[in-house]
């Protein structure tokens, strides 16, 4: 497995649209809120992100009026939600491999 | 920077994408800005500030650019951008017909309420006599003598020998009855004159004149004798015959 090329921006962008559908600026809120303001990205990196996803046909865009305000609110796809399985399992097998090198440097301390 | 900096700054690098590609990302990234400038002035801020701060939350406009502009492609944008003008363009080509047909359709209208104004420039310098004989053609046809002048023409005579010649020069419209239906045959077989003139073979027909699917305008030159009082029309189309006799106007408009 290739550990640096794990999107960690795309599993998070899947991982909150896995819950509902939201728009970007929701996106930004919840991820902040969640990671109890850690994660504090430049805003505008999200759009990039987003459109790439949907080019490769993981999330849908539409348009909908919440508020009495028209959003363009993105939908995670049967795709995106096995593309997101996919990046979790990656994560998880990066992120033993990090703690055991963490554990093995408290052992070597 | 503000609002529309941004967005500005961040069209810059997007050449991929179509005008309303990126209309769509400038409202949407608007959008965010907006956003979040409200929830920092409903948490106290001014507006001003407020925009600034969310403005700068977004980072760099063109490198957010440059990285949406990756994720457009220039081949798709160039073919939609061609198959948009390809489909105007079929659009224009399917609608051309009808377009003709609406001409060619008003213009038998108004040929039906003054037959006399399209046929003035076969008439130029020619005093004119206007006729409304109206007779019953083929298949709901009306053909309608709408127009007469007399002129001289030199024509050869049985010998072949150059000789002056009296003519009517007359004008006949051709229209249906029902003004969405075509006439019969706006090609040939129209009315014919009947004249003794040597070359005519006793039938002088059309001498020009103009047609449509939905009328058709012919113009006739007959000889004629110098005092003769009619001209005789004959009409013989799909089993429909009649022949008119069409008076003649010799000078000043008074009939012989």
């Amino acid at each position: 497995m290739d550990k640096n090329n794990i999107e960690h921006t795309n599993l998070l962008a899947l991982k909150l649209l896995s819950g509902e559908d939201m728009y970007g600026y929701q996106m930004i809120t919840e991820l902040e809120r969640r990671s109890e303001q850690i994660f504090r990205m430049k805003e505008g990196t999200l759009y990039p992100i987003l459109k790439r996803l949907e080019n490769a046909g993981a999330v849908k865009s539409y348009m909908a009026e919440m508020s009495g305000r028209t959003r363009k609110y993105y939908h995670i796809t049967s795709s995106g939600l096995s593309l997101l399985k996919t990046e979790e399992a990656r994560w998880a097998e990066y992120a033993r491999g990090v703690d055991a090198v963490l554990g093995g440097a408290k052992n070597l301390a | 920077m503000e609002k529309a900096d941004f967005l500005s700054a961040l069209a810059v690098p997007m050449e991929n994408a179509s005008p309303r590609e990126l209309a769509g990302v400038q409202t949407e990234l608007g959008d965010h800005i907006a956003d979040h400038a409200a929830d920092l002035e409903a948490a106290g801020w001014s507006a001003a500030d407020a925009e600034a701060a969310a403005v700068a939350a977004m980072g760099d406009p063109a490198e957010v650019g440059e990285a949406l502009n990756r994720e457009f492609s220039r081949f798709w944008g160039a073919v939609s951008r061609w198959a948009a003008i390809a489909l105007i363009l079929l659009i224009v080509a399917a609608f051309l017909p009808v377009c003709y047909s609406c001409v060619d359709a008003a213009q038998s209208l108004a040929w039906r309420i003054n037959p006399q104004k399209p046929m003035a420039r076969y008439f130029k310098g020619l005093d004119t006599t206007p006729l409304d004989i109206r007779c019953d053609g083929a298949d709901g046809d009306v053909v309608r003598f709408a127009m007469e002048a007399m002129t001289t023409e030199t024509l050869p005579d049985e010998n072949g020998v150059e000789t002056e010649w009296d003519a009517a020069v007359i004008g006949v419209c051709i229209y249906d009855k029902n003004p969405f239906r075509c006439i019969a045959n706006y090609l040939d077989e129209q009315p014919v004159f009947l004249t003794d003139a040597p070359y005519t073979n006793g039938a002088e027909r059309s001498g020009g004149g103009m047609s449509t699917a939905w009328t058709a305008i012919r113009i006739y030159r007959v000889p004629v004798h110098r005092g003769q009082k009619t001209v005789t029309a004959q009409y013989d189309l799909f089993g429909t015959y009649f022949t008119v006799e069409v008076p003649l106007y010799w000078g000043d408009g008074h009939e012989a």
